[in-house]
């Protein structure tokens, strides 16, 4: 995973670890990798990390044992779940209905699509 | 933890003003990067910082002593430029890392050792005899194995090669991490080492033109692409930095903070909000005749 | 030791080989020109003589121009002070002159004992070959204070040159007073010209040893006020 220069690291660390909790390659109360190793193998400077994780451990995601390390909570995915699912309608389905606009598909046409991938779904 | 205490900096070369009234503090134990163009004033500074050079106006306190030719602000210092002024040209290398045993009180020769081996310098050769690549090895070897409690690389790793440059990166955060100390890296190879910084300063023309987090100068950009009349009427009043125009469509980089309400407007609009590299960031903030 | 003085430490232990060594080939050249001379024509003169008094100058005169380009630099970049240098500048001085005047004794010695084996003996009067030896041995003394001057010149205009050119110009004259009383103080003056320069003059060696401390006071002085806030520009790589 390459960190880009174009937007703070930060929050790039803390996207990153949010997908792989929302994906479920870290599951609830599983150890995240310590702050310097996470720099060290990212060639990052250990502070953004730390700020990073802070994020985390103050929106729940993550959680610390004090002299062990960092952990994910075990609501973690949950909490990010419903993050998403609040703000899905105005990222994800706003943009999408205002593009297919845009070229020209009628708002019928997108709800019958989407019925068809529901039928094919339960098959 | 160091504290370094900038007032005022002014260096005035014959008739040349290399450094006008540069002021900032730097504290704790980070890693900073220092850009700006060939000729901003980079190396005038740091060599103030190191007391290499005196200022010719205002005051620059490391824990609250002046420098120059102070003993204690001085021995806690490392400023490492170019190839190195530590290594003399008629020794060879062996002697030369012990000479710096002998002179830095807080000085790691099996660390110096280690690194000697990493990046595969030979202890018999005199420096004239190394490749520059080798020699700007040595200068590095010597910035990280001093322990000082403020070491500045004045662009004295871009000698190195690819694959050294990153051995000394992974080097440099593995020894900050264990002996925390606050770094100085002055360069103009951002990309490659821009992830390290924790605070970043821009020297333009001898002057400071800004300093802040990395990662809030990642966010204080933003490249504004659509339609190039709702790009201009977008822009009016914001602080544009470049433009790029093909056709009808045009690319405007903006500097600033922009809120909600302005992003909700380009959304609206139809026109795309993109980030800035803190690379694109510095080459349209520093002058070079493009402005 | 070490904490106070690695400078100097590191600048003795880096020439005292160089000082045998040097001292020990020029003795060895010397002896072999002396047979080469005895081939074609007599011995009558100590030979070591002219390399002790007219040779050695200039590597001591080289020694104090190293110091500044090559040490002074390193000191500074360890994080030390110019000030830190320079008090350990001038035992360093003192002492690789003391070596190279003891060295420039045992060269006489030992010339004299293999003059002694071939049997050459020494005509001239002003041969050092005809002083005895307790003479000799004190010749230490002399040879410290020439060798000492010729280094501070070599110090003083190293430094004054790496800072400005023109500096380094004006500080021509005041390295050649400091090192002309070197004719007077070493008493066994060669050059003829010279001699007679000595004895109008009515210079004694004690006067010439006080123009020599003389002169290491102004030359110390000089280079205390160039060295002491000396700028450290880049090197050009």
């Amino acid at each position: 995973m390459v960190f880009d220069d174009r937007s703070p690291i930060y929050r790039q660390i803390a996207d990153q670890i949010e997908a792989e909790v929302l994906s479920g390659a870290l599951a609830g109360d599983e150890q995240v990798m310590s702050t310097n190793k996470y720099a060290a193998f990212h060639r990052i400077n250990p502070a953004t990390v730390n700020k990073a994780f802070q994020q985390l451990v103050d929106d729940g995601i993550l959680y610390k044992r004090r002299g062990i390390g960092m952990f994910v909570s075990p609501q973690a995915r949950e909490t990010l779940r419903a993050r998403r699912r609040k703000s899905f309608f105005t990222d994800v389905v706003e943009p999408m209905v205002a593009q297919a606009r845009a070229i020209g598909i009628e708002l019928p046409e997108l709800i019958e699509r989407i019925n068809e991938l529901s039928r094919e779904g339960e098959r | 933890m160091t504290e370094i205490e900038v007032s005022g900096l002014g260096k005035r070369f014959d008739a040349v003003e290399a450094l006008t009234d540069v002021s900032f503090s730097l504290s704790g134990n980070k890693i900073c990067g220092l850009l700006g163009r060939n000729g901003a004033g980079k190396t005038t500074l740091l060599s103030i910082l190191a007391g290499y050079e005196r200022q010719t106006a205002g005051t620059v306190l490391i824990d609250g002593e002046p420098v120059f030719e102070n003993a204690t602000a001085m021995g806690k210092t490392c400023l490492v430029r170019g190839t190195g002024d530590a290594v003399s040209p008629a020794e060879n290398v062996r002697d030369l890392i012990r000479y710096a045993g002998q002179l830095r009180p807080g000085w790691d020769a099996e660390y110096a050792a280690t690194l000697l081996d990493l990046f595969e310098v030979g202890r018999n050769k005199q420096p004239k005899a190394l490749s520059h690549g080798k020699r700007c090895a040595l200068g590095v070897t010597i910035g990280l194995a001093s322990r000082s409690p403020l070491t500045v690389f004045d662009e004295s790793y871009l000698g190195l090669d690819a694959p050294s440059r990153y051995a000394f990166y992974d080097a440099l955060l593995a020894d900050v991490m264990a002996h925390p100390r606050m770094v100085i890296i002055s360069t103009h190879l951002i990309e490659e080492v821009g992830s390290l910084f924790e605070d970043v300063l821009i020297l333009d023309e001898g002057r400071l033109l800004l300093h802040e987090e990395a990662d809030t100068l990642r966010a204080a950009g933003a490249a504004v692409t659509g339609d190039a009349a709702l790009v201009d009427s977008f822009t009016l009043g914001l602080e544009v930095l470049g433009e790029k125009t093909l056709g009808s469509t045009k690319s405007a980089m903006v500097y600033g903070p922009l809120d909600d309400k302005r992003r909700a407007q380009a959304k609206q609009v139809g026109l795309d909000l993109g980030p800035i590299a803190l690379q694109d960031l510095f080459v349209h903030l520093t002058s070079g005749g493009s402005r | 030791m070490t904490r106070r003085w690695p400078t100097m430490r590191i600048m003795l232990t880096a020439h005292l080989y160089f000082a045998a060594l040097t001292c020990a080939a020029l003795l060895g050249v010397t002896l072999v020109v002396a047979v080469g001379i005895s081939v074609w024509g007599e011995v009558d003169r100590s030979y070591w003589h002219y390399v002790a008094t007219q040779f050695l100058r200039w590597i001591a005169f080289g020694l104090g121009v190293d110091a500044i380009s090559s040490y002074l630099r390193m000191h500074i970049a360890h994080g030390r002070t110019r000030r830190d240098f320079l008090r350990q500048l001038f035992p360093y001085l003192v002492g690789l002159s003391v070596v190279y005047a003891v060295l420039v004794v045992l060269g006489y010695l030992l010339e004299r004992g293999v003059y002694a084996l071939t049997g050459w003996p020494p005509r001239r009067e002003d041969s050092p070959l005809l002083d005895s030896i307790p003479d000799v041995l004190g010749y230490v003394g002399p040879f410290t204070l020439m060798l000492l001057l010729w280094a501070i010149a070599g110090v003083l205009l190293s430094a004054a040159f790496n800072r400005d050119a023109v500096l380094g110009l004006v500080t021509i004259p005041i390295g050649l007073l400091i090192i002309a009383p070197s004719e007077f103080i070493v008493d066994v003056v060669t050059v003829p010209f010279l001699r007679t320069v000595v004895e109008s003059l009515r210079v004694t060696t004690l006067a010439g040893i006080g123009l020599g401390l003389a002169g290491i006071a102004i030359g110390c002085v000089a280079i205390w006020g160039i060295v002491r806030d000396m700028p450290m520009r880049p090197k050009v790589a």
